[in-house]
């Protein structure tokens, strides 16, 4: 029996005194990483979430676009919500990942056409400029050609910049060149006006700007603000 | 009183609670011989007693509270209110070994699966191309044994009439996983699951009573309180982002009930 007691007393005391040590430690409520997605982030910042949310759905999918959608940023290329595209040649679909403060929702359709060939892959993107270079490029440039030529570029406060893995410049509708041949972030300048009843958002001018160098592709500006699909149907 | 406050307060109040009960055994346990014969007094029972038990607590998760209400600002501009996920009950299912370390004073140690469910959904309507379309979000949060919450410690008992009652402090291990589902509805409902795993550490306050039966099987009610805490973390930590933390804190303080038998 004395064994026994003083067992247990000998095992109960360091215990108490492992506890009371562990839990005066103070530790922060919750941590994210550095390697977390950090909100509002870049659209190349968001990219390995969509993937990663992508390879569950299908291990063979490759990225088709980054942006458009509810990727809607401010001067300085971040967002809150970010959107990609991706196609899987194995299931003949797409699939598309908003990510909602980090969360995603998905839908998906069947595109049993091949998609078109890409001339810039995504991966690895970090040879890629980010939507936070070329969005304040874009507002920088614009700020300059207002300087020249007032109210040239309309001053808005929102942006969208998408990034597609075919090319896009030029455009043939604008530029008259009727195949474009080099892939580009476009950056559109973010309207807010009235359709249907209520306010959605227009594009009112839209910057080329090339995805690797940064050079200053061109400038389309509509003679009326344009319809930016929101939430979906960003080709 | 700020959740850190409180529980910085329950941590001391259970650490005083358990070093008088420790100092309480050690100088009882010297100062008694040991009883010649088994069974002569009500608080005694064998040299080791065995015990199921089915119950529940409430889990008050309480440094998830912080996050969940900066998650909740996050998404309050969308028009989404996700509250009230911090706070749940849990089903409690254990098993525990008692050694009588003399006529008073016993050693205990138990086992328990737990999972505790919280969850906060909200729905609203979304801008879209100038009409509204709704959206609804639902974050549930599950917190559970992994795969089994241990706890070790030593008690009092007392005979109070016919009943054996009995005082239990206990220092508990506690391996826990964290399953978060958020599912997101926008026409076409999307799902996704993370889950988080982790270790800590607490401590335990118990009081039991303890109905005598001819079978030498008693029937047990015990109501204890809880304060710790366990860090877990995420085990897919691609998805880690301000609203999908990489790690988290859990607090498990609160207060719970047993039933059970003791085969004596």
């Amino acid at each position: 029996m004395d064994l026994m007691r003083t067992l247990a007393l000998r095992t109960a005391l360091p215990l108490l005194a492992v506890t009371v040590a562990a839990l005066g430690c103070s530790s922060d409520d919750y941590t994210v990483g550095d390697d977390s997605l950090v909100l509002p982030g870049s659209l190349l910042d968001a990219y390995p979430v969509a993937l990663a949310r992508a390879r569950e759905w299908s291990n063979d999918v490759f990225v088709q676009s980054a942006g458009g959608g509810f990727s809607v940023m401010d001067e300085h290329g971040v967002g809150i919500d970010h959107s990609y595209q991706f196609h899987s040649r194995r299931q003949l679909k797409n699939l598309t990942v908003h990510l909602l403060g980090g969360i995603p929702w998905t839908q998906e359709e069947s595109d049993p056409i091949p998609p078109p060939p890409i001339f810039v892959n995504f991966v690895p993107y970090v040879q890629l400029l980010d939507s936070d270079d070329v969005v304040p490029q874009a507002v920088e440039e614009a700020a300059r050609i207002n300087a020249v030529h007032p109210d040239s570029i309309p001053a808005v406060t929102q942006y969208a910049a998408r990034l597609l893995s075919i090319a896009v410049w030029p455009e043939a509708e604008y530029v008259g060149d009727p195949t474009p041949d080099t892939q580009a972030w476009r950056v559109d300048f973010l309207l807010q006006q009235l359709f249907g009843g209520g306010t959605t958002y227009f594009s009112a001018a839209r910057a080329y700007i090339h995805p690797v160098t940064g050079e200053m592709l061109g400038w389309v500006v509509p003679a009326q603000p344009e319809l930016y699909p929101f939430p979906d149907g960003f080709y | 009183m700020k959740p850190n406050l409180r529980r910085q307060v329950a941590r001391e109040a259970a650490g005083i609670l358990l070093a008088a009960a420790l100092v309480l055994a050690a100088r009882d346990s010297f100062a008694q011989e040991p009883a010649p014969d088994e069974f002569q007094d009500s608080r005694r029972f064998r040299r080791v007693a065995f015990a199921v038990t089915a119950g529940f607590g409430t889990w008050a998760l309480s440094s998830l509270e912080s996050f969940h209400e900066d998650r909740a600002d996050f998404y309050a501009p969308y028009g989404l209110e996700l509250h009230d996920a911090d706070f749940g009950a849990s089903a409690i299912y254990g098993t525990d070994f008692q050694v009588r370390i003399n006529d008073d004073w016993y050693a205990h140690a138990a086992a328990e699966w737990f999972r505790n469910h919280t969850d906060a959904r909200s729905r609203t309507t979304l801008a879209y191309l100038g009409g509204r379309r709704p959206v609804s979000m639902s974050i549930e949060t599950q917190v559970s044994s992994h795969p089994l919450l241990f706890s070790a410690g030593v008690g009092r008992a007392f005979a109070v009439s016919s009943f054996r009652v009995g005082v239990t402090a206990s220092g508990i291990l506690a391996p826990v996983r964290l399953e978060e589902t958020y599912a997101l509805r926008l026409d076409t409902e999307s799902k996704m699951e993370q889950d988080a795993n982790g270790f800590g550490m607490g401590m335990e306050l118990a009081g039991s009573i303890e109905m005598y039966t001819d079978a030498k099987m008693n029937v047990l009610l015990e109501i204890y309180g809880r304060a710790g805490s366990a860090g877990v973390n995420l085990e897919n930590p691609v998805f880690g982002s301000t609203n999908i933390p990489e790690e988290r804190d859990i607090d498990f303080t609160g207060l719970g009930m047993r039933l059970g038998f003791r085969w004596i």
